[in-house]
């Protein structure tokens, strides 16, 4: 019982984290950016009318919406059908995870829509002048060589110790798995290229705001990397030690987690009052 | 002129090291990997970066100023030539320690005032122009040079 009571409270809390809070904060800062660099001053930063990003603020709000409703209903589904199960018993461990998914949908495209924004951008740009950094973009001046080689060294961790609990059987779930973080890392290894020496996205982008913004895509994409193979022992542990019923609580609190450090870290580290907005201003005619 | 617009900026209160910037103007008519070479000696005689100091990889200097990385590459080549730059393999770009001495020395002038000297000597051993041209023209084609 005790831990159907533990579940509420966990997956209440992803629901408010991911689908409220985080929201919220966007939508805060979207309104803040429209109001502080308004279209007449910044035409730069409007590609599109005003009109069609409030809009799409309004989608992204109403879908947030539609996905609290829809966890307020499982979390009622599962109460309901949970009660024939003993509190040590494996029950619905997929649950957060999938709904978890579900619940970066609004995140992943507000990132689509902000790389359709980038893409008119770069159309609308006619400035002959292109400025650039004389500062090498390095792995290691973002992130710290410990972080890197922990993160690894985790990879290779998980590895051998779910092979070591399986006596060094390579099982479908074991090669899965290993298959998921090569995956997951080979993107990590792509996105980190792009940050550090790939074409910037947004063609009027400050130099130090570039450099910002690699070094929390770095910083987030190595907390990411260890969280993954983090989770990954959690749950080859507690199938190993039998003790499934925790899972439902770990996949929880790891995508809360993960939220914490993408959306959360993006939120504290690229802040509005320390990004150059005057590259937005419209260019002053010479007659 | 690109010399001119070069300007300093630093990353804020992250610590990070000093941040020089470059532009160049693609409808300049210098050519770009000139305006490059010109910025990037500039720079190093205002001290806006110092014997020592890396430089950013060619890949990212093309990709952040949106040119193709063999002007970037060729503007390089030539930083390096005139030891101004130096490349130590996968370490990188980095400043050379005589960039000083030799960002401030005008190759073209160099080069013009020694073609001067030797003109000036073939005319008076009685060379003419046209003899003199193909002189010139066998010896940039010779498989020496």
């Amino acid at each position: 019982m005790s831990i159907h009571i533990l579940f509420y409270a966990l997956f209440l809390s992803q629901i408010i984290l991911i689908s409220y809070y985080y929201p919220t904060q966007i939508i805060k800062r979207i309104e803040s950016v429209i109001k502080s660099f308004p279209p007449e001053n910044y035409p730069k930063l409007y590609p599109e009318s005003i009109e069609k990003v409030i809009a799409a603020k309004v989608r992204y709000q109403l879908l947030n919406q539609i996905i609290i409703v829809i966890g307020l209903i499982l979390m009622g589904v599962y109460a309901f059908m949970s009660k024939d199960y003993d509190g040590d018993q494996k029950f619905a461990e997929g649950l957060p995870l999938m709904f978890g998914m579900v619940q970066f949908i609004p995140f992943m495209m507000i990132e689509i829509s902000g790389f359709r924004q980038f893409k008119l951008m770069r159309k609308a740009n006619k400035s002959t002048s292109r400025t650039a950094g004389l500062t090498p973009r390095k792995l290691f001046d973002y992130v710290s060589p410990i972080s890197v080689i922990t993160a690894i060294i985790l990879i290779f961790g998980y590895v051998l110790f779910d092979l070591y609990i399986h006596n060094f059987n390579f099982t479908g779930d074991i090669i899965i798995k290993i298959i998921t973080l090569s995956l997951v890392h080979a993107l990590f290894i792509a996105l980190a290229i792009g940050q550090l020496s790939g074409k910037r996205l947004d063609p009027h982008q400050a130099v130090k705001d570039r450099s910002q913004q690699a070094g929390f895509s770095l910083q987030s994409m190595v907390a990411v990397s260890m969280l993954v193979s983090l989770f990954f022992i959690a749950n080859s542990a507690v199938d190993f030690f039998q003790l499934g019923y925790l899972e439902i609580l770990i996949n929880s609190i790891y995508f809360q987690v993960i939220a914490f450090c993408g959306i959360g870290g993006m939120l504290r580290t690229i802040r509005l009052d320390n990004t150059n907005f005057d590259v937005y201003k419209a260019e002053k005619v010479t007659a | 002129m690109p010399q001119d617009r070069c300007t300093i900026t630093t990353h804020g209160t992250t610590g990070a090291p000093i941040n020089m910037e470059i532009t160049i103007d693609i409808e300049d008519p210098m050519p770009l990997f000139t305006q490059l070479v010109e910025q990037i000696k500039s720079a190093i005689v205002n001290s806006k970066i110092k014997p020592g100091d890396s430089l950013p990889s060619i890949r990212q200097l093309a990709n952040d100023l949106e040119l193709n990385s063999k002007t970037v590459a060729k503007a390089y080549k030539l930083l390096e030539r005139d030891l101004v730059i130096q490349s130590k393999g996968y370490r990188g770009t980095f400043v050379h320690p005589e960039a000083l001495v030799n960002s401030k020395m005008d190759m073209n002038a160099e080069v013009l005032a020694q073609l001067n000297q030797a003109i000036s000597a073939c005319k008076n051993a009685g060379v003419t122009d046209s003899e003199i041209r193909i002189a010139f023209s066998n010896a940039m084609n010779s498989k020496n040079n």
